[in-house]
């Protein structure tokens, strides 16, 4: 095994590591551009030149491999002499209005800038002009002049995404970002590319100019929108969330998350339910409103079972494990039934990257939770194309986003308690409906594809009138004089996941 | 720490104070001295009629924002945000917004400052990289009636506004 001593430290590497990557055992940040752990190396913005002993000229740390012995020196006046010219190189045509650039903030060339630079520029003629604000796709805007020929989108689309639809054209001073003639930049992972780019000549065009990115605060959070359960941050301010990127899990989605999963989470804004319905007739927007609400709820379905008559959970495959567990203990417990019902959301297709057919962010999950309850599962639209759904009196939902099936024939359901955080097409059919936080406003367990569980945080704050599933369940269960056998949020927590099973390679 | 107090009692009268007729008539003379001045001799009296005559203010008096107009009368304004950024009481709000020309780019769509928040404090003035905002329309914050009144826009702030000698851009264009 070679050792290598960086800035008179050695450290012990396999063969083939490179200097970057040896450095970094050491806690040693060499400033890169064009590097990047998911993308194959180019070596082209000469950022990371460090000062090897016996190399005549300073060398990129993020190609070449150690050899043992080396000697290499990150900081010495060879290697910031270097990285100083590399920068003044690269900000000669910058156009440097980072007041009016969404990248500003979190941009790596600000950063080594500040870091290697600090001085002014040194050019006496123009800056060589391109065009700015060009949409290249449904997604990305491009700015020209901003940009540093790093090539980390190009290869991000011929390496990782495979649709090779950008590329770089001219030479010199005049190398642009392009896409072909008459093509646009429509893979489906193109705001991957707004991530990957250092400086803001990739912007996402959803995004833009929407808040600075200073003022976001960041959640880790999982990706509701297929069953990958990718990994991502959400950046909220003020209340409201702004954009999704994705975090990195080396397990589950690496670096990327489809634009698909990135920019659905409007819909969580859009015909919010920010108030209890009863009857149809709105309530006032307040916790205690919802709190009222469901104690009708409690009435009337107490009324049903009073009278023999049977009510079935439906349960949405968007929910938590935690929400799930309580809504599966208030069907065996209080409806006293064996039979809930799965309504998983439809309209999934799967790419060859990370998206999945399943748009159901924990059908595996609540699955595994309904069997390890000792409860019998039936889909939902199966369930109401038999004979036995004549038989059902009320209807207990929980969660929304799931399509509704026509009624059976002779249906006798007359009454629907909804929880939902959406005014779709369940609410529309709810006698009662309650509202409960939406996805990014509650902290929950979910197990994606390969069963693995994972935590989602949340990023901002439900309305005032959204109460947790668990507590308007043991409301209306208490107030059916029966219990749920539960606490508060942690007690749910640490019986669902018990019950699921946090298995192999969960972070939970 | 324990602060030391020292005790001072009142200097003792002598005769002519003692009668207090005779500070009463001496008082009474300044105030008369005063009256008879004001009256005659207006240049040197201290106050002003306030709303006729004014006091010339500094130029670096920090009264109601304005926001300075390029050559052709449109707002200097990119809305960065850095205004906003560093104002201390929060109480500037910016939406932005595409412009059409993509030299430009970035617009304000509305610009609101709440008078009831701002300390008038400058520090947008200080931040802003384009001179746009300024606190040196030399006017003061008005008195409202209802809180949304104190809240002024776009349109008002780039009513106060006039060219800037600034150059937009920078060197090196």
């Amino acid at each position: 095994m070679p050792v290598v001593t960086i800035d008179s430290r050695q450290v012990d590497v396999e063969p083939g590591t490179t200097i970057l990557k040896a450095a970094l055992k050491l806690g040693i940040d060499i400033p890169v551009f064009c590097y990047h752990d998911g993308l194959p190396v180019a070596a082209n913005c000469r950022m990371c030149l460090v000062e090897v002993k016996g190399s005549p000229k300073p060398l990129p740390a993020c190609e070449v491999q150690v050899r043992d012995g080396m000697e290499v020196l990150t900081r010495s006046q060879v290697a910031l002499d270097a990285r100083k010219a590399v920068l003044e190189l690269i900000l000669l045509n910058h156009p440097v209005d980072c007041p009016i650039c969404d990248q500003a903030g979190e941009c790596v060339l600000q950063d080594h800038y500040f870091e290697h630079s600090a001085t002014p520029s040194r050019i006496q003629v123009s800056k060589v002009h391109k065009a700015k604000a060009v949409p290249l796709g449904p997604n990305v805007m491009l700015d020209r002049e901003r940009c540093i020929n790093c090539t980390r989108c190009v290869r991000f689309c011929r390496e990782v995404s495979g649709s090779r639809q950008l590329t770089q054209v001219h030479r010199g001073n005049h190398t642009e970002i392009a896409v072909f003639p008459g093509r646009q930049f429509d893979d489906p992972y193109s705001l991957c590319a707004v991530d990957l780019c250092p400086v803001g000549a990739l912007t996402s065009r959803d995004f833009r100019f929407r808040q600075r990115a200073w003022s976001l605060e960041s959640s880790p959070a999982i990706c509701p929108e297929c069953s990958r359960g990718c990994n991502v941050l959400a950046d909220a301010a003020n209340g409201r969330l702004f954009r999704i990127r994705p975090r990195n899990n080396p397990d589950v989605n690496r670096w990327w998350a489809c634009d698909h999963g990135r920019l659905a989470f409007r819909r969580f804004e859009e015909r919010r339910a920010d108030r209890s319905l009863v009857d149809y007739k709105p309530q006032p927007p307040t916790r205690q409103a919802t709190l009222e609400a469901a104690d009708v709820a409690a009435g009337r379905l107490q009324a049903i079972r009073s009278n023999g008559g049977r009510i079935l959970l439906v349960l949405s495959s968007m929910l938590s494990l935690e929400e799930g567990f309580a809504a599966l203990r208030f069907a065996s417990s209080i409806l006293g039934e064996k039979l809930v019902l799965l309504a998983p959301r439809g309209g999934g297709t799967a790419d060859s990257l990370l998206r999945t057919a399943d748009s159901n962010a924990n059908r595996s999950g609540l699955t595994r939770l309904a069997a390890a309850l000792g409860l019998e599962t039936a889909d939902l639209a199966g369930f109401f194309a038999s004979p036995s759904a004549a038989e059902v009196a009320g209807l207990v939902s929980a969660g929304a986003e799931y399509e509704v099936p026509p009624l059976p024939a002779g249906a006798r359901i007359s009454e629907a308690v909804a929880f939902s955080h959406c005014l779709d097409a369940v609410a529309d059919k709810a006698t009662v409906l309650l509202p409960i936080p939406g996805h990014f406003e509650k902290d929950g367990h979910y197990a994606n594809c390969d069963g693995r569980v994972q935590r989602s945080a949340s990023a901002i704050a439900a309305p005032e009138a959204a109460v947790q599933l668990h507590v308007l369940l043991s409301r209306i269960a208490s107030k059916m004089s029966g219990t749920l056998g539960y606490g508060d949020m942690t007690s749910v927590r640490s019986a669902a996941l018990s019950l699921s099973g946090t298995g192999e390679g969960s972070n939970a | 720490m324990v602060a030391k107090v020292k005790k001072v009692g009142l200097p003792p009268l002598n005769v002519a104070e003692s009668l207090y007729v005779t500070e009463l008539v001496r008082g009474l003379i300044t105030t008369n001295r005063h009256f008879w001045r004001n009256w005659f001799r207006r240049k040197d009296t201290a106050t002003l009629e306030y709303p006729d005559k004014r006091r010339p203010y500094s130029a670096r008096w920090r009264g109601l924002h304005r926001l300075m107009l390029r050559e052709n009368g449109t707002p200097r304004c990119v809305a960065c945000m850095m205004c906003s950024t560093h104002c201390p009481a929060g109480c500037i709000t910016i939406v932005a917004r595409e412009h059409p020309d993509p030299a430009i780019e970035k617009v304000p769509a509305s610009f609101e400052i709440d008078l009831l928040k701002c300390i008038f404090c400058g520090f947008c003035e200080e931040a802003c990289p384009c001179d746009a905002i300024r606190v040196d329309s030399g006017v003061h914050a008005p008195p409202v009636y209802g809180r949304d009144e104190a809240i002024i826009d776009l349109e008002d702030l780039l009513s106060r506004g006039s060219q800037s000698t600034a150059k937009q851009g920078g060197r090196n264009l």
